[in-house]
C-alpha cells in the first residue's frame, strides 16, 4: 500500500509588496551593466570564452575575464523566458514559475545530522536524504525538494546519489543537479530523462533542476559553467546563485553586495542565453554578512537584501530563487530558530520570490535537525492562513445568531457554534488533552510518525532499474577517475 | 625623530592599519641607519600585539586585525631583506597554508592565515584549489614546520589525507605537523587520517599551532 501525496500549496501574490521604486531598480541595473562592461567576470572555461568572443564581448584570454557590453547583456537577457515549469512526478506537483506563486523549498546541502534516535550529531548519508524526501512528500507546503544534506557514504558521486534519493522518495520536483565533475554531469541528465520518460518530456516538465554558485567577487567556477552549458542543452533549468558575503567576498554595504552578486548571476545567464536562447534560467542572489569578530557566515541579518534580490530578478525578466527565508543561523532549535522561522515565513508572500523558504537546516545551512522541518512547515501554514487563507463571506457576520443570543447570553449552545467551531486549526504543539507540550518534542513525534508511515508511490519498476543502472555506471566511471 | 620615535611610529602604523605608511616608515628608518631587527621587535611586533589586545577586548573588529597584519607585512617586506646574516626575526613557526584541490572556499583559510600571522607565525598562503603536491613543494621550499589544510566540502575531504600521504612519501612527514580544518572536518577525522590536530575556528587554529610548536601557553588564546 502506498500513501497519497497531498497537493502542493504555494503562496499567492495578494500580500506582495515592492520595496524599491522603478528608478532605484534602474540605478541598480545600471550598476550591474557597468560592472559587466568595465570590471568583467572571470570565466575559467575555454568554451565560455569562445562563445563570448563570438558574440562580441571583450575577452582577456590570459586572465580569462570577459567584459560584456550593455547591449549584449540586454539582448541576451531578452531571450530568457519569464515563466516556465519545473515538473513533478504528476502535473499537480508542477511548479509554475510565473511571478504569481511562491513555492516553499527545502535548504541544502548540509553536512551534519542530529540523529533521530541517538540525538547526537553525525555525518550525513544517503538514507538521510531519502528520509527527508519521504517526510517532505507528506508536507503540502513543501513544493521543491533540495536534498538537505550530502550523501557522504558515497565519494565523488555523492551529488548523483542525493538526486537519486530525492527522485525515488518524493513525487515533488528535485533540485538534483549539484556541482559534480563535468564527466559525471551527463548522468544527471540521464536520470532526469529516465524519470521524465524521454528527452522531449524532460524539456516540457523537467523533474530535476540544477544550481550553480558563482564565486564572489566577479568570478565563475569552470566546472559549473561547463555543466551549465550541458544542462541547458538538455533542457534542464538552472539557477545561478551568488553568495556575496559583505566584508569578505563583497563590499560591506548591502547595495554593493547586491549589485555585484547580480552582475555575477547575470553573466552566467547571459552565457547560457548566447549558447541556447530561451533556455530556462533562474536568478538567485543570497547576500550574507561576515561576522565582524569571528568571520563566521551570517545569513540572517535584518536587512531586506532577499526582498531586493527578488525585485532585481524580476527586473531582468526571470524568476527568482530566494526571497523570504526561514534559514536558521543558530546551531540549535531554540528561540532564535523560532524567530528566524516565524519572521521568515511571513516574508515569503511579502517578497514574492518564486522559490524560497530554505527549510530544514540550522547553523547556517550546515546541520539537519529532522524535526525542524515540521516546525517550519507549521510556521509556513500559519503565515499562509494569516495572509492567504482568509475568505470574506458576509453571512459569517452571523448577525442573526447575535440577535438570537441577545445581550448577556452565551453562544455555547448555538448550532452555529457547533458547526463553525470546527473551522479552526489549532497549533499542533498540543497534546490530545489540549495541554501545551514542548513544541520540539511534539514535532519530533510527528516527524517520526511520518517517517514510519508515509510511503510515497514508487517510480515504475523499469525506471527504478534504469536509475540503478545509471548510478552504477557513474560509480564505475568515478572510480576509474581515481 | 629619535630612534624611539621611529619604533613608536611603526607600532602606530600597525595599530591604525596603514600599510603604505608602515612601508614608508620602514624605508626611512633603514635610510637613517636603524637596525632592522630592532624595528621589527620594538616597532612592528609591539604594534601587532596591541592590535591583538584590542581585538580580544572587542574594541577592534576583524578588518582592523587584517589591515593591521597587512601593515606589518608591508613593513616586513622592507625590513627582512635588511636583516644581518646572524639575525633572524623571532617567529613561532613557519606555516604552509592552503585550501585543498577541488575546493574554492578560501575565506576561512585566509582568516586562519591572518590570525596566525598576527600571533607570531610566518605564513605562506598557497591559495585555494591546490593539489597535494603543491603543499609538499611549498614545505620543501620554505622549510616549514607546520602545514594547514582547509576544506569545506565533504567531497574534497580525502585530499587532506592525500597531503599527509604525499608528505610521507616525500620523506617530510617527520619535519612538519599537519593541521586540518573546515566545516565538515572534526577531531575524529583528524585522528582517522593521522593529522596532528584539528581546530574549529581561527582562534582555535592559533592555539593549536602554538601547542604543536611547543610554545608557552598564551592567556586569552590557550584557555
Ligand atoms: C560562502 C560559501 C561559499 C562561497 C565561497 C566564497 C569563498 N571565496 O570562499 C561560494 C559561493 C563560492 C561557494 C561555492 C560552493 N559551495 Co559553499 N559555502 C559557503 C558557506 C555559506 C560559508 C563558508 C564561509 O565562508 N564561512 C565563513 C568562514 C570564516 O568559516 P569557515 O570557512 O568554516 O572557516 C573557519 C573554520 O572552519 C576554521 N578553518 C577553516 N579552514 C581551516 C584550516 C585549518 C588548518 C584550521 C585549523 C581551521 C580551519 O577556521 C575558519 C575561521 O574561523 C558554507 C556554509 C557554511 N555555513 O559554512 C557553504 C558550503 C561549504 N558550500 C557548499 C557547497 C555545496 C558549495 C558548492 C559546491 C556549491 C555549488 N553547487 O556550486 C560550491 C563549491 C565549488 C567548489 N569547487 O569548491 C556546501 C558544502 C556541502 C557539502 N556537502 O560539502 C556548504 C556547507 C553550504 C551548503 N549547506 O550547501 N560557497
Amino acid at each position: 500500500m502506498f500513501s497519497e501525496t497531498p497537493d502542493i500549496v504555494p503562496f499567492g501574490t495578494s500580500s506582495r509588496r515592492e520595496l524599491l521604486t522603478q528608478t532605484q531598480l534602474d540605478t541598480l541595473q545600471g550598476g550591474t551593466l557597468r560592472l559587466l562592461d568595465e570590471v568583467g567576470v572571470r570565466f575559467p572555461s575555454r568554451r565560455a570564452l569562445e562563445l563570448f568572443a563570438e558574440h562580441g564581448a571583450r575577452v582577456d584570454w590570459e586572465e580569462e575575464i570577459v567584459r560584456i557590453p550593455p547591449d549584449l547583456v540586454r539582448d541576451a537577457m531578452s531571450t530568457a523566458p519569464r515563466s516556465f515549469v519545473l515538473g513533478g512526478r504528476e502535473e499537480r506537483f508542477d511548479l509554475l514559475l510565473d511571478g504569481c506563486h511562491s513555492y516553499v523549498a527545502t535548504d541544502g546541502t548540509g553536512v551534519h545530522v542530529v540523529d533521530l534516535e541517538t540525538r547526537r550529531i553525525r555525518a550525513s548519508c544517503k538514507e538521510d536524504v531519502a528520509m527527508m524526501a519521504r517526510v517532505c512528500d507528506a508536507l503540502p507546503m513543501v513544493s521543491f525538494f533540495w536534498p538537505p544534506v550530502g550523501a557522504q557514504d558515497y565519494g565523488a558521486t555523492a551529488p548523483l546519489h542525493q538526486c537519486h534519493a530525492g527522485l525515488t522518495n518524493t513525487l515533488k520536483h528535485v533540485r538534483g543537479g549539484m556541482t559534480v565533475p563535468p564527466r559525471l554531469a551527463p548522468y544527471v541528465v540521464e536520470m532526469a530523462t529516465a524519470v521524465a520518460g524521454g528527452a522531449g518530456a524532460l524539456r516540457k516538465r523537467p523533474p530535476v533542476c540544477a544550481n550553480f554558485c558563482t564565486i564572489a567577487p566577479m568570478s565563475q567556477d569552470g566546472d559549473s559553467i561547463d555543466n551549465a552549458l550541458m544542462y541547458a542543452e538538455a533542457g534542464i533549468p538552472m539557477s545561478f546563485m551568488a553568495m556575496p558575503t559583505m566584508g569578505s567576498t563583497a563590499p560591506a554595504t548591502p547595495l554593493g553586495a547586491l549589485v555585484m552578486g547580480d552582475a555575477e548571476v547575470v553573466s552566467g545567464m547571459v552565457l547560457v542565453q548566447l549558447a541556447f536562447p530561451g533556455a530556462p534560467v533562474i536568478h538567485s542572489n543570497l547576500v550574507s554578512l561576515m561576522h565582524p569578530r569571528t568571520g563566521g557566515y551570517v545569513a540572517d541579518v535584518p536587512i531586506p537584501t532577499g526582498w531586493i534580490s527578488v525585485q532585481m530578478a524580476h527586473a531582468w525578466g526571470v524568476p527568482s530563487l530566494g526571497g523570504g527565508s526561514l534559514s536558521v543561523g543558530s546551531p540549535e532549535v531554540g528561540w532564535s530558530a523560532g524567530l528566524d522561522s516565524g519572521i521568515g515565513a511571513l516574508t515569503i508572500p511579502l517578497y514574492g520570490g518564486e522559490i524560497c523558504g530554505d527549510l530544514g537546516l540550522t547553523g547556517g545551512s550546515m546541520i539537519l535537525y529532522p524535526e525542524l522541518i515540521i516546525l517550519q512547515h507549521e510556521a509556513c501554514c500559519f503565515a499562509y492562513e494569516l495572509l492567504e487563507g482568509f475568505e470574506f463571506d458576509e453571512a459569517d457576520m452571523a448577525l442573526d445568531v447575535i440577535a438570537e443570543v441577545g445581550p448577556r447570553g452565551h453562544f455555547l449552545s448555538q448550532k452555529h457554534t457547533r458547526k463553525h467551531i470546527r473551522d479552526f486549526r489549532l497549533p499542533p504543539a498540543e497534546g490530545a488533552d489540549g495541554l501545551p507540550r514542548d513544541p520540539q518534542e511534539a514535532a519530533l513525534e510527528e516527524f517520526k510518525r511520518l517517517h514510519e508511515t508515509h510511503r510515497p508511490r514508487p517510480l515504475p519498476d523499469e525506471v527504478l532499474a534504469e536509475l540503478d543502472r545509471i548510478l552504477a555506471a557513474a560509480d564505475r566511471e568515478s572510480e576509474g577517475m581515481g | 625623530m629619535t630612534t624611539a620615535d621611529y619604533f613608536e611610529k611603526l607600532a602606530q602604523a600597525v595599530i591604525v592599519g596603514e600599510p603604505e605608511q608602515a612601508e614608508e616608515l620602514a624605508r626611512t628608518a633603514l635610510a637613517q641607519g636603524l637596525d632592522a631587527l630592532e624595528c621589527i621587535d620594538r616597532g612592528l611586533t609591539v604594534g601587532m600585539k596591541r592590535v591583538g589586545e584590542l581585538f580580544a577586548t572587542g574594541e577592534y573588529f576583524l578588518p582592523d586585525l587584517i589591515i593591521g597584519a597587512d601593515a606589518m607585512k608591508a613593513a616586513l617586506a622592507v625590513l627582512e631583506p635588511a636583516l644581518l646574516d646572524n639575525q633572524q626575526r623571532d617567529v613561532l613557526g613557519r606555516v604552509v597554508l592552503g585550501t585543498v584541490e577541488g575546493d574554492i572556499h578560501d575565506i576561512g583559510k585566509t582568516l586562519v592565515g591572518t590570525m596566525l600571522t598576527a600571533n607570531g607565525f610566518e605564513v605562506m598562503d598557497i591559495g585555494f584549489d591546490r593539489p597535494a603536491g603543491e603543499f609538499v613543494a611549498a614545505v620543501e621550499e620554505t622549510n616549514a614546520t607546520l602545514v594547514g589544510a582547509s576544506t569545506l566540502l565533504t567531497t574534497t575531504m580525502q585530499q587532506q589525507k592525500k597531503i599527509i600521504e604525499e608528505l610521507t612519501s616525500a620523506g617530510l612527514r617527520d619535519q612538519v605537523k599537519v593541521m586540518v580544518g573546515g566545516a565538515p572536518t572534526a577531531q575524529a577525522w583528524a585522528d582517522e587520517i593521522g593529522a596532528d590536530g584539528y581546530a574549529v575556528d581561527a582562534i582555535g587554529a592559533v592555539a593549536l599551532a602554538r601547542r604543536l610548536v611547543g610554545a608557552e601557553p598564551s592567556p586569552g588564546i590557550d584557555d
